[in-house]
């Protein structure tokens, strides 16, 4: 039976890296709808796990045959790559992973019976994105940091424009965003000695305390107009969308103004 | 006035006794019977063997907290089990071989009403040719983290490996189990990255190359077919966390191996496929199997009744299903409930001491019929809740006769959580938080997985090495008996 493949937004809420244990009529009806899934979709390949089942099975499509992968194990991996993937969970998405470039894998037929398998540069792609559904996770795992951050913008514009180039990480406007977190957290460190100190300490306090919130809201002020000076060069970047911009010198605000309330109160 | 006789007193029998002790008051001996003197927190032993913490850390005297609590402490080794006594008289007895100073070696028979087995593993180097020095103990080609007294070992040959690395001396770390049935790959998975972190810290990261040997299925399968862990709200296996702290750490990896021989600086092993390898290294920590420690036990009249007692690897013989056949009918009930000898019900088993039913992982050979599979995890927090359990059913024996209901705790009622170091340091240190419920698969409650993903919680972190080091406070604030220690868990 052809089943829905899940995709994104769709969080999978059911288990995963189920051993099969019986070689019967329910194995042979999951690699049954697992073939005509991917036919019907014009697929290389499906783990039981983007059609619902917790269990370790595969189906690779490569030349026309099928490949039936039971309990998959991968003893061996060699070589670095980082090939452009697509997957049917992220639809028109692509994303640049970190993967082997040749894999050794043990695995059983539907017989139940151990089988070898040596697999090379798309093959060993391939299977070792399906491994990584298995276990109950995307090839989301396979990226590196920036390109994570990247795969998030593409996700949330729902775009395959961006590049790392169009859309870089460590912005100068997120750089501020960190700088005012730290400093309101550094604020609210400091106020807790206050409990410790004498007046004319408390004083001195509370006086550094008032300067650090007038920095923290002119960086914030910065913030809110360098961030749109920088999405005029990046504007396909959702970080730099005005709407976002505006949320984030609110939240900031909202923290510094707490901080504001704190030192008032306490000082 | 019953006796009960506590055989090993590491994390179950500790536990045991003290239960009981505390249960049974003064109108009950408990005696322990152990061979060291001193108690050992082995779980903090990785951080002896990198220099950050020292052996008097881990360890206290046990006289001292026996004698506060009125338990009964012979410094001794068990020898054989007479679970009929002898002709003439039908009170059961073991003999005891002391290794207390001034006394080593000399014999004693210590009657009992109850028996309790905490005798933990054999570390059974010598199932590795190379890995043991023949006769039992560890070999000079490698090192071991299991004892203290390996730690600090350890510690002192990767001491000398550092230093050679200083002095730009390229060294080859390898770290990883030292058979194709080994157990406690969460152990040595800790040491290595401990290293890692030493390394960096010492600034000669880029002299070492450090490399992890191991018969998992997976990395990051510790021995369960994995643990679980949160990411972005959901549930992964531990796999996908493992491959990435590799891949960051830059740390070399070969998994589905069975170590075949240990010379000095090199190892042969066989992978899942058949095939050979060898692999050469400057320092290798390599955990070995765990096999029961060999006890012996007659009948009345002298016959060897061992196999009544005991299975074919020294484990003792409890409530589970031994004969569960192949691994499509493995069930979670095939698992001991009561860890009470079928034979004698005044006997039990408690910790790494009692026989499994069979594996948790799915069995695996290469084709050359090596087993290459882990054998099941054996961790502290089972052994202490089997051992307070096992407490509970022989105090209720005591009080209300050999017919009370026994306590249970199953392993396939059990979670683990299992929170891994990997590197120490107040502001730097890391460790992975990982969970899995329950330990054993209940394919019956849990179909596909035998695995409940909902009891899932952690993630790798300064918060998950602070928590280990409170652990380490509070399991030894806890063994010392110290005010409110019945309130920490096991
Ligand atoms: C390096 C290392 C790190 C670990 N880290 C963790 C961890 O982080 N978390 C975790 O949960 N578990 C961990 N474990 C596992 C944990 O230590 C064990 O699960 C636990 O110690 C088992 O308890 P036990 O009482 O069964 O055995 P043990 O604690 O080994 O105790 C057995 C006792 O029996 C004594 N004995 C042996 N032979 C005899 C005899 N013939 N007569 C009398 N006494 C005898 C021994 O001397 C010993 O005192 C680790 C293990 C190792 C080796």
């Amino acid at each position: 039976m052809i089943k829905n493949i899940t995709t994104y937004p769709t969080q999978t809420n059911f288990g995963f890296g189920g051993t099969v244990r019986h070689f019967d009529e329910t194995l042979t009806q999951l690699l049954t709808d697992l073939k005509e899934t991917i036919e019907e979709n014009h697929l290389d390949g499906l783990a039981a796990f983007q059609i619902g089942s917790p269990l370790s099975v595969m189906v690779i499509k490569k030349e026309n045959e099928f490949i039936e992968i039971i309990n998959p194990v991968v003893f061996t991996k060699e070589g670095k790559i980082n090939p452009v993937e697509t997957t049917a969970y992220f639809p028109q998405l692509t994303a640049t992973t970190t993967r082997a470039q040749k894999i050794k894998l043990m695995y059983e037929n539907r017989q139940g019976e151990q089988q070898f398998l040596t697999a090379e540069d798309d093959l060993a792609i391939l299977i070792q994105r399906k491994v990584d559904y298995l276990m109950g996770s995307t090839f989301l795992v396979r990226l590196s940091p920036e390109e994570k951050q990247l795969f998030e913008q593409k996700l949330a514009s729902n775009s395959d424009e961006l590049t790392l180039e169009s859309c870089p990480t460590g912005l100068k406007s997120e750089k501020i965003l960190t700088t005012i977190k730290y400093g309101v957290i550094v604020g609210v460190v400091v106020l807790t000695s206050s409990f410790l100190l004498s007046d004319s300490h408390l004083n001195m306090l509370k006086s550094l305390e008032y300067i650090l919130i007038a920095l923290l809201f002119l960086l914030t002020l910065g913030y809110f107009f360098y961030a749109q000076y920088e999405g005029k060069k990046y504007n396909t970047c959702t970080s730099c969308q005005i709407g976002n911009i505006v949320a984030m010198t609110l939240i900031k605000s909202i923290h510094i103004t707490g901080l504001f309330l704190l030192t008032y109160w306490l000082t | 006035m019953a006796r009960l006789v506590i055989m090993g007193g590491g994390v179950a029998g500790h536990t045991t006794a003290t239960f009981a002790k505390k249960w049974l008051g003064k109108d009950h001996e408990v005696v322990v019977v152990t061979p060291n003197s001193q108690w050992n927190w082995i779980p903090s032993n990785i951080w002896v063997g990198v220099g950050q913490m020292e052996k008097k850390d881990v360890v206290f005297p046990l006289a001292p907290i026996y004698k506060k609590a009125g338990i009964i402490y012979k410094q001794a080794l068990a020898t054989t089990i007479h679970p009929e006594g002898k002709e003439g008289d039908d009170t059961p007895f073991i003999i005891i071989q002391s290794t207390e100073e001034g006394s080593v070696g000399e014999t004693e028979t210590l009657t009992y009403d109850y028996l309790v087995n905490a005798t933990g593993p054999k570390l059974n180097f010598d199932a590795t040719p190379g890995l043991g020095d023949g006769s039992g103990q560890m070999g000079s080609n490698t090192v071991s983290v299991c004892t203290a007294e390996h730690a600090v070992h350890a510690n002192d040959e990767l001491t000398k490996t550092f230093e050679k690395a200083k002095a730009g001396k390229r060294q080859k770390i390898l770290v990883g189990t030292g058979h194709g049935t080994c157990t406690c790959q969460g152990a040595a998975f800790e040491y290595i990255f401990n290293i890692e972190h030493e390394a960096k810290k010492a600034g000669i990261r880029d002299m070492l190359d450090i490399k992890w040997i191991s018969n998992e299925a997976f990395l990051g399968d510790f021995g369960m077919g994995g643990l679980h862990m949160k990411v972005g709200g959901y549930a992964v296996s531990s796999k996908l966390f493992a491959e990435s702290l590799y891949a960051e750490r830059n740390v070399e990896w070969i998994i589905g191996a069975h170590t075949s021989k240990v010379e000095e600086g090199k190892i042969e092993y066989e992978l899942l496929d058949g095939t050979m390898h060898e692999e050469t290294f400057d320092f290798a920590m390599l955990i070995p199997p765990f096999s029961g420690v060999g006890f012996k036990a007659y009948a009345k009249d002298g016959a060897d009744i061992t196999d009544q007692l005991f299975m074919p690897n020294g484990f003792m013989k409890v409530d589970a299903k031994y004969d569960a056949g192949a691994y499509e009918n493995w069930k979670a009930s095939d698992w001991p409930e009561t860890y009470q000898n079928p034979s004698f019900g005044n006997i039990f088993a408690a910790g790494i001491a009692f026989a499994p039913p069979h594996l948790i992982s799915k069995p695996m050979s290469s084709p050359n019929g090596t087993p290459i599979n882990p054998t099941p995890p054996r961790t502290g927090m089972p052994a202490g809740i089997i051992g307070k359990a096992v407490a509970h059913s022989v105090c209720d024996m005591i009080k209300a006769g050999d017919d009370v209901e026994l306590h249970k705790a199953s392993m396939a009622e059990m979670g683990a959580a299992c929170v891994a170091s990997a590197g120490k340091g107040v502001l730097h240190g890391t460790a992975a938080a990982m969970t899995v419920y329950p330990v054993v698969p209940d394919f019956e409650k849990y179909p596909g997985t035998g695995r409940d993903t909902k009891y899932t919680f952690g993630e790798i972190g300064l918060a998950g090495h602070w928590i280990k080091h409170i652990l380490h406070h509070m399991f030894i604030y806890k063994a010392k008996l110290k005010p409110g220690w019945t309130l920490i868990p096991e």
